[in-house]
């Protein structure tokens, strides 16, 4: 029986998970819309990523999580490990590239940029509360022109002439894209305007006085999309290295740190049969009235937190035991 | 007024400076202090709701709290501070204050003192006629005046004492990673702006040091290392908190509130000219996320974490 390590990264917009051996090898792996519901999305993938080390003689022994979900997906799992996904793509890329010098990462509502030198993370910096310029950005501007946003890429490298747009701003964006239509430039044109605006709005703001030196390697979601990948070699003046599997780096990362802990429990998929429940509560106990989150698996409380203080998860705690089980 | 014996004091702004000197101030003329409970949310929903929307977070809160003291004493005490010596200003908020309030709850019975040393307008002469008004004769309130300060000193003294004997362990038989947090007072002190942000600093085992325990008058002087020219008092002492500290912690975390004015251009300058810690900035507002900020700090510290270790190996390699 070989040891496995399950590392999930639950973004906002996809979920992502692999298992990999005690060599770092991915034995298996998927990728899915978390679509508002991490639970049901984290026991979709426990469910696909199960059949994959069929005949493969693997335990899993470690989990980890990262994400925006983490802690949620983290009590579900019993994770060894809970981590930021800065940490967990730095981990993640380090091991397929050691060299790697910059990482751009742009997923659905963050973008961010991490700087590694010899290895090691030195310096990193993440979009602020604007989501201008991640992939949500680019979604809505491809309804708009009802464009499906996977052949986006494709329109994108067929212009010869990209138009500017202003990419500060969606609202703007969207005001500019749609006065560009209208005095007559072709669609491919926009499109590639729109990818250039994406990549100079990211080098202008979380690109902003950090050293910008190769390997360069670019990650998520909207790394798929060629368009953008053109436009970053372009503006840079690099090349820009992406990997088929860029957007798992964040749960590889996970799972390597997740191994790295040493500590060890025996993980059974069989939790994806378990039914977990949460359950929100305004606190109430002081005028802070802290919105507490709490997990029930199969109607017992097992993880609480939002509360500023101990007393708040204590009484939901009480609350919730004391509820009737739900499902 | 002078039949009242309760004087109220907002948990907030200056208090987090000063309040040494006012509550033993007051005191000693013979009334009690009344101060609002720490920040929470309804005293920042409440300040919200008071305040124009361009506001910055710290006056939100400070409203919040002045009104929170309504119907707990006889006046609320609110400061009009302009300059603290000849060659300074203060945040405009300071100066505003005493009037905002009066404006925006005519009804609350207030006290105050002008504070405008650039223009003759000096402490003790202001906080003399404060006590008169409140019925002290001149003795007892030249008594009340000197003993306010002598608290004041000896608490920052305490303060400064306390932090450097904490800095006293060399950095080489130190296991924890030691970062340096740098915001107002009024911001690190406040139970909803800045402690979370030490509290969980603090539960990721790191050694925190703070900007507000820092010698005052030494650090305004250090700070002109790194801007010559600031005018402002509290982001000169801020400065002068990373000039005396950087090469003693490992990173240096600037705490904003938006949309301040002063620190937006302290923190540019932190970033640009503070080469050798790494320094991160972190700008918090009313609808602040806990989850945003713990990504953000998180992430910090593994780095400078990560830095450690590996210039640890590399050191016993070679």
């Amino acid at each position: 029986m070989r040891k496995g390590y399950l590392g999930v990264d639950i973004g906002s917009i996809s979920t992502k998970a692999v298992v990999i051996a005690e060599d770092h090898t991915i034995l298996a792996s998927e990728y899915l819309w978390t679509e508002g519901n991490p639970i049901a999305a984290v026991k979709r993938v426990l469910a696909a990523l199960e059949p994959q080390l069929a005949g493969a003689d693997v335990e899993v022994v470690a989990v980890g999580t990262t994400g925006s979900a983490r802690e949620l997906i983290g009590s579900v799992l019993g994770a060894q490990v809970v981590k930021n996904e800065i940490t967990a793509h730095a981990m993640g890329t380090l091991s397929l590239h050691a060299d790697v010098r910059t990482i751009f990462e742009i997923g659905g509502q963050d973008s961010k940029i991490i700087v590694l030198r010899d290895g090691v993370p030195v310096d990193y910096a993440m979009n602020t509360l604007c989501a201008a310029g991640t992939g949500s950005f680019l979604s809505s501007q491809s309804r708009r022109l009802g464009i499906p946003v996977e052949e986006f890429g494709d329109y994108a490298l067929r212009s010869t002439r990209p138009t500017r747009i202003a990419g500060r701003c969606t609202v703007f964006a969207e005001s500019d894209l749609v006065h560009k239509a209208q005095i007559g430039y072709a669609i491919e044109d926009i499109v590639a305007g729109l990818c250039d605006a994406i990549v100079n709005n990211y080098l202008n703001n979380v690109g902003k006085g950090k050293e910008i030196e190769a390997p360069v390697v670019f990650q998520g979601g909207v790394s798929k999309n060629v368009g953008v990948v053109e436009a970053f070699k372009r503006i840079t003046g690099h090349d820009v290295i992406v990997d088929d599997c860029g957007h798992l780096m964040g749960a590889l990362g996970i799972a390597l740190l997740a191994q790295n802990t040493g500590a060890e429990e025996r993980f059974d998929f069989g939790v994806r049969d378990l039914t977990f429940e949460t359950m929100g509560d305004e606190c109430g106990g002081c005028p802070n009235n802290c919105e507490v989150v709490f997990v029930l698996r199969d109607g017992e409380f097992i993880d609480g937190w939002g509360n500023r203080c101990a007393t708040g998860i204590e009484r939901v705690r009480r609350a919730a035991e004391g509820a009737p089980t739900v499902g | 007024m002078t039949e009242g014996r309760r004087i109220g004091l907002p948990r907030s702004l200056l208090y987090h400076t000063f309040h040494s000197l006012w509550t033993t101030f007051f005191e000693e003329l013979g009334w009690r202090t009344v101060t609002s409970p720490p920040t929470n949310r309804r005293v920042l929903e409440r300040g919200v709701a008071l305040a124009v929307d361009e506001s910055c977070l710290p006056m939100k809160v400070f409203l919040g709290h002045v009104e929170s003291l309504r119907g707990h004493c006889d006046a609320v005490f609110v400061p009009r501070i302009e300059s603290l010596n000849e060659t300074e200003h203060v945040c405009a908020k300071f100066m505003g204050a005493y009037d905002i309030v009066r404006n925006t709850m005519p009804d609350l019975p207030l006290v105050t003192y002008d504070v405008d040393a650039a223009n003759g307008v000096q402490e003790r002469a202001s906080m003399l006629a404060l006590a008169r008004e409140l019925g002290a004769g001149p003795l007892v309130a030249r008594r009340a005046y000197a003993r306010a300060k002598a608290a004041q000193r000896a608490h920052d003294l305490e303060m400064v004492r306390l932090q450097e004997s904490l800095l006293d362990v060399g950095s080489a038989e130190r296991d924890h990673t030691r970062i340096l947090v740098v915001g107002h007072s009024y911001n690190l002190a406040d139970e909803l702006i800045g402690k979370p942000i030490l509290e969980f600093l603090r539960s990721l085992d790191v050694e925190v040091v703070t900007s507000a325990e820092v010698d005052k008058p030494q650090a305004r002087a250090l700070s002109k290392r790194l801007s010559p020219s600031i005018k402002w008092t509290y982001n000169k002492e801020l400065l002068g908190a990373v000039e005396l500290y950087r090469e003693v912690v490992d990173g240096i975390i600037l705490v904003v509130t938006f949309p301040c004015g002063p620190d937006s251009l302290m923190a540019e300058l932190c970033q640009r000219r503070v080469e050798d810690v790494p320094v991160a900035t972190l700008i918090i507002d009313e609808l602040q996320a806990e989850a945003g900020m713990r990504t953000r700090l998180e992430s910090f510290v593994d780095i400078i974490e990560a830095k450690r270790h590996a210039a640890h190996k590399a050191e016993v390699e070679a």
